[in-house]
């Protein structure tokens, strides 16, 4: 018989494996990849992509699809893919602008009008939503099948609405929106009041343990139908409040606005660190880190000089590569339990 | 006469997983002809060694000889095809496709002509291979997932015996199996060593092992504590080897104290979709009530439906003060706690962290003031630590994700969420499967201090032993009804219960 | 360690793409954004970047197509981080936000359009526009259907109004108006709407005449993909024999070949139409029943406006904003004139201009003339009367080609 044997001593490869496999890393990774890739561009610039005009910009280009992206991780925490996130931000657009250039028409106050669009844009997207939560809940069809359908109905609603025309909000009144900060203002607030939702609250918890299994969750009182709901109803409201910001930022909207809304919403949340199941691993600041990620990228990249034609497949690539870094690779196929 | 020539050795082999070490400097020779036991705690490394050998992962270091010659195989399929062959513990089956596709998946090639793949003479060959086994209730041209989880484990079997394996290496496999299904697993392994093969036997289950195998190889933390042979075989000595320590206490309970009149749940004429028909069932304040019986025979479904998780077409399940149990949440509002028996699929996120899964059932628990929305972080940890420390949950930190855990461990979490907001009624189905020696004696321990606290045990378990040995009361269904209704006092026996049972 | 590895080779790649030899800020860097990318944009990126970037020392960058207001200003603040200073603006329906986002940025800003944006007029880097005349293009537009109306007969007309609604495109509207103004005239049509109320109609769709024997349908919308399947149905129908586009045309000539092929029917085509060999096949290409592809085009000088605009910037960067502004100091409007084809020759005389040195309306000897720094008298009126001088085309051809 032999005794248990000492374990060979702790080496200095275990330690940092143990710093690797640590939960904060996985938290911190794409902040770090954030940082690496202002301090490359920032050295091949001289300095000029660090330049606070530069970071206004990377933040206004992002911003939008941080907005919707905050919103998002919401459903995509239970492990359900959205797909209408983009054409219920571009159909809240065109509505809430219609009514507030039709309030204006009739000798409204732009208050009124500001208001009114405001209103319209959260309540038509949480409505959106939320119907089409509960048509999944109800007609037991997987979120990614209702989105699709519903993706395309919006997208014809806003063709009937706009048909070749564009809305064009007054720039003078976009300008005021922009000088007293307002797209910061919605942005900033949402994402306080997502961050403590989604960290701080029951709600945050149980949709993330739904993503991580639906089954379990459900043997521990939380059902699945509640809190989808939930999820598209928060997610919504950062489509409204997204289409705000997008108002605030082009002052017009037409049938190719935000045409990849969706594409690039799911990336930044993807780059972000958050997995595509969705469970335990999702952070709801994932999807602001991954769009200021992708547009300091494409930032840095115009700034170097790089070619247009090439900075798209440029983007793709580092993407694939910045993933291979950030995510933890499954040992089979991807699967949620993965 | 089984000669003893050396059919595998392993030299010093060590397997690491990131930072954790699952195999330290392991060294052990298997000979022709013998059945032999890896017997062990969980995380004590035998599954590791076993799929090493079997060619599904590489060793960190270390080395095999197999007939003598230098092995490293690159792939099971390498592995099966020259000599080496595994049964897997978890599901090693594809339910989409066929059993003769799942017998040959991978080697296809085997049938080719041209081009194609000759389905015809793989329906033949399986077919062959089914009936030399005595296998008559699976087709070949069925698709595995019409089988249920005995007659997979079946497949699994005649996919490793095709190849005439040198040697077997059946893991943790009896555990899913009923009596039939392990009596033809023991003829198989019987038949390899009459062969002057050789078996690896891996199982919980101590008195199989000691009744079917050799020599039994106990390993603990990754390393082997010594190898003991059929004529020295004693129980007590084995589990000291496998936990190092003494069991303090006895096994299971050994008082005969009673319980409170009281009611606390009530299973009024339910029927379900399936199983139950107009089943009653009372459990009382401070009761551990058994119920056994066949896998089939419906004890599960009453463990859901009492929970709410199964729908009533008639009946209901009420409280003490008549609440109606119709979903998990009003369960679980009035302290209730429900132990799957599928632990990994529906009792546990495996990619969640301890902590989230033991937090999962304390989120209005440990709100931070009142009824307000936000959680305290602190209040949560400490929920957690309380049941980690209780509990002696092992694991490096309550962050790491339960599927690092081993079996015993994930079994503490889930007891760990149900007991942390202090449960009044548990049902707990099948609560120690694949639940190694130290820990299960823990678990009985515990369930007699809760039965203590006055509060309400439901076992269902397919180990009559366990029932025998728990139990205030033990119910033996059959299709759907109680056959059997036996008390503590009464001098439980298996001989006594069985008869019920069939 | 492969995590580390794909890391490491994410940041070599970052470094790999910088260029090698550092940016000498010489010369001044322009934005060019172009709001649809056709063989036309080819042409004058050539023109851009041969003749005009030498001549005002500019390095010229151009954009995709721009298809909405929020790709534009993405694509100006893409200039601003590449340390532009100007930039001209093809997307009509965002001078506004464009004017602010470029002024926000210090960047000078002029559209190629034909209507100010009333709201961005006062931005001190916003220099206003210089685009299509609306009363030039109206003119044409008016003297174009009334030559293909000539023969007296009933005549029922399909029109691409394109920017059109909301005078998104003011020549677009103007165009649009003149059509509809002449086809009232000419057979006393009494409108249910007024034509400013046709106009805006954004959809597709008949309009009411008044007269059953008139047919007039007007398609909107600047995407000419979608376009074309909208006009497929009323083209089909054969009950219009005129084809009237306010902007390019090629795209539907093979939809409207087929149709006068399968209905043997003649439809007249009138339209704004490019510079390029297409329109000269078109005038010399005689379809099924021999007559000519084309009947009457409106020929937008290619490269006019892009002189003016990259001039005018050039003179804002060296001193001469003000001089472009209009008397209260506010962003001011410039017109070129559209030139009359009626015919091959005089397309084949046009055709010939634009493609070198020579030939350029405006090629680098007489951009002098724009530019400040050598004629110090440059500004707003001086530009207006140059281009005034330019909707002559027979002395355009005399001078640079005879």
């Amino acid at each position: 018989m032999t005794d248990v044997a000492i374990r060979e001593p702790s080496s200095l490869r275990n330690k940092l494996l143990s710093v690797w496999e640590n939960r904060w890393t996985t938290r911190l990774m794409p902040f770090v990849i954030l940082l690496l890739i202002a301090f490359a561009f920032s050295l091949a610039t001289g300095g000029r992509f660090l330049a606070s005009r530069n970071l206004t910009i990377i933040l206004n280009q992002a911003l939008v699809v941080a907005t919707v992206a905050t919103g998002g991780t919401f459903i995509f925490a239970t492990g359900n893919v959205n797909l209408a996130m983009g054409a219920t931000t571009v159909l809240c657009e065109t509505v809430s602008a219609m009514a507030f250039l039709a309030i204006l028409d009739a000798g409204g106050s732009v208050e009124l009008g500001l208001v009114v669009m405001f209103v319209i844009s959260v309540i038509l997207a949480v409505f959106i939503m939320g119907f089409s939560a509960i048509l999944s809940t109800k007609l037991n069809v997987r979120v990614l099948y209702v989105t699709i359908v519903m993706m395309t109905l919006l997208a014809a609603i806003q063709q009937a609405l706009l048909g070749g025309s564009t809305l064009t909000i007054p720039s003078k009144i976009t300008r005021m929106l922009a000088n007293n900060n307002v797209h910061y203002i919605i942005f900033g607030v949402f994402f306080a009041f997502a961050v403590v939702i989604f960290h701080f609250t029951k709600i945050g918890r149980t949709l993330r343990f739904i993503g991580t299994n639906e089954i379990c969750a459900h043997q521990t009182g939380k059902f699945k139908k509640d809190y989808l709901l939930l999820a598209f109803v928060i997610g919504g409201l950062g489509m409204g409040l997204g289409a705000m910001v997008a108002i605030i930022r082009s002052g017009s909207v037409s049938i190719t606005t935000l045409s990849s809304l969706n594409m690039d919403t799911m990336l930044a949340i993807v780059l972000g660190g958050m997995s595509v199941f969705g469970g335990s691993k999702s952070f709801v600041y994932a999807g602001v880190i991954g769009a200021v990620t992708v547009t300091a990228l494409q930032n840095g990249m115009v700034m170097v000089g790089v070619d247009s034609n090439l900075i798209q497949g440029v983007r793709g690539l580092l993407f694939l590569l910045l993933v291979a870094a950030a995510q933890k690779r499954p040992h089979g196929l991807p699967a949620p339990e993965g | 006469m089984p000669t003893k020539e050396v059919l595998l050795e392993v030299q010093n082999m060590y397997k690491n997983f990131g930072a954790t070490v699952a195999l330290n400097n392991v060294s052990f020779t298997l000979n022709r002809g013998v059945v032999c036991g890896l017997i062990g705690e969980n995380g004590s490394g035998k599954s590791t060694v076993s799929s090493i050998a079997a060619g599904m992962q590489p060793p960190t270091k270390g080395s095999m000889k197999f007939k003598g010659e230098p092995w490293a195989p690159p792939s099971m399929l390498y592995a099966e095809k020259h000599g080496i062959g595994m049964i897997v513990q978890e599901a090693g089956t594809i339910p989409n496709i066929t059993v003769a596709e799942n017998i040959f998946l991978g080697h296809e090639a085997m049938f080719k002509q041209g081009p194609i793949i000759n389905r015809a003479k793989m329906m033949a060959a399986t077919r062959e291979l089914l009936e030399g086994l005595g296998i008559t209730n699976i087709q070949a041209d069925q698709p595995v997932r019409e089988l249920d989880m005995q007659q997979r484990k079946v497949v699994e079997i005649a996919k490793c015996m095709y190849w005439k394996p040198e040697i077997l290496i059946v893991d943790e496999t009896s555990t899913a199996l009923s009596q039939d299904g392990r009596e033809f697993l023991y003829s198989i392994m019987a038949a390899q060593r009459d062969n002057n093969r050789s078996v690896i036997f891996i199982s919980h289950d101590l008195d199989e092992m000691m009744e079917q195998c050799d020599e039994l190889t106990v390993l603990r933390d990754g390393v082997i504590i010594g190898t003991v042979q059929k004529a020295d075989y004693e129980p007590s000595l084995i589990r000291r080897m496998m936990i190092g320590r003494e069991i303090q206490g006895n096994y299971y309970r050994d008082d005969f104290d009673g319980y409170s009149d009281e009611v606390v749940l009530k299973a009024d004429c339910i029927t379900t979709m399936e199983d139950l028909l107009c089943f009653d069932l009372e459990l009382h304040k401070g009761e551990i009530l058994g119920i056994g019986g066949l896998s089939q025979c419906g004890m599960h479904t009453v463990g859901r439906a009492l929970f709410g998780l199964e729908k009533l077409v008639d009946g209901k399940v009420t409280l003490k003060d008549g609440t109606k149990i119709n979903n998990t949440r009003t369960a679980i509002k009035n302290r209730m706690g429900y132990v799957s028996k599928n632990r990994d699929t529906e009792s546990l996120g495996l990619s969640a962290s301890i902590m989230e899964n033991i937090a999962s059932t304390g989120y209005d628990i440990n709100r931070w003031h009142g009824p307000g929305p936000l959680i305290s972080n602190r209040k949560e940890k400490d929920y957690v630590d309380e049941q980690v420390k209780e509990l002696s949950i092992k694991c490096a930190s309550k962050y790491h994700n339960v599927n690092t855990l081993s079996g015993g461990n994930k079994q503490k979490v889930v007891f760990g969420k149900w007991i942390a907001p202090d449960s009044e009624i548990l049902i707990l189905d099948c609560p120690t499967r694949g639940v190694d020696v130290g820990v299960k004696a823990a678990m009985y321990q515990l369930m007699y201090r809760m039965k203590k606290a006055g509060k309400s045990i439901l076992l269902i378990s397919e180990e009559l032993q366990e029932l025998i040995g728990m139990s205030d009361r033990v119910l033996i269904m059959k299709d759907g009804e109680v056959r059997l209704e036996m008390m503590r006092t009464e001098g439980l026996t298996e001989q006594k219960l069985i008869e019920y049972m069939i | 360690m492969k995590k580390i590895f794909a890391l490491l080779l994410s940041m070599a790649m970052i470094l790999a793409v910088l260029p090698l030899t550092s940016l000498a800020q010489e010369k001044y860097i322009i934005g060019v954004a172009f709001q649809n990318v056709t063989s036309d944009t080819e042409i004058q990126k050539d023109y851009y970047t041969n003749e005009l970037a030498p001549a005002l020392g500019m390095e010229f960058i151009f954009s995709e197509a721009i298809k909405d207001t929020e790709t534009l200003v993405t694509f100006i603040e893409n200039c601003y981080a590449k340390g532009a200073v100007g930039i001209i603006n093809y997307y009509t329906a965002g001078r506004g936000r464009g004017a602010e986002a470029a002024d926000q940025y210090e960047m000078f800003f002029i559209t190629q359009a034909s209507k100010l944006d009333d709201a961005t007029l006062d931005l001190e880097y916003n220099l206003g526009n210089c685009g299509a005349s609306v009363d030039g293009m109206a003119r044409a537009y008016t003297a174009a259907m009334e030559s293909v109306l000539a023969d007296g007969e009933n005549h029922s007309v399909l029109m691409c109004t394109t920017a059109a609604v909301g005078q998104v495109a003011a020549s677009h509207y103007y165009s649009t108006q003149a059509m509809l103004e002449t086809m009232q005239n000419k057979y006393n049509l009494t409108y249910s709407k007024s034509i400013d109320e046709i106009i805006n109609t954004d959809s597709p769709g008949e309009v009411d005449t008044g007269n059953p024997n008139i047919k007039i349908f007007l398609v909107p919308g600047t995407d000419n993909d979608k376009t074309l399947a909208t006009i497929s149905t009323p083209l089909q129908s054969g009950d219009y024999d005129i084809f009237v586009a306010v902007s390019g045309y090629a795209n539907y000539t093979s939809a409207i070949a087929e149709v006068e092929r399968a209905k043997n029917m003649d439809i007249k085509v009138v339209a704004t139409a490019s510079i390029e060999k297409q329109t000269l096949t078109g005038f010399t290409t005689l379809d099924p029943l021999g007559n000519p592809i084309l009947n009457a085009v409106i020929l937008n000088p290619l490269n006019v406006a892009n002189a003016f605009c990259a001039a005018a910037i050039y003179n804002a960067l060296n001193g001469g904003a003000e001089a472009l502004k209009d008397a209260d100091g506010n962003a001011a409007q410039l017109f070129v004139n559209p030139w009359p084809c009626p015919d091959a020759e005089t397309y084949a005389n046009i055709a010939k201009l634009d493609t070198e040195h020579d030939t350029y309306v405006i090629n680098a000897d007489d951009l002098q003339r724009l530019m400040v720094t050598s004629n110090p008298d440059a500004n707003h009126d001086s530009y207006a009367e140059y281009l005034m001088e330019l909707a002559d085309i027979d002395a355009i051809i005399a001078r640079k080609i005879k």
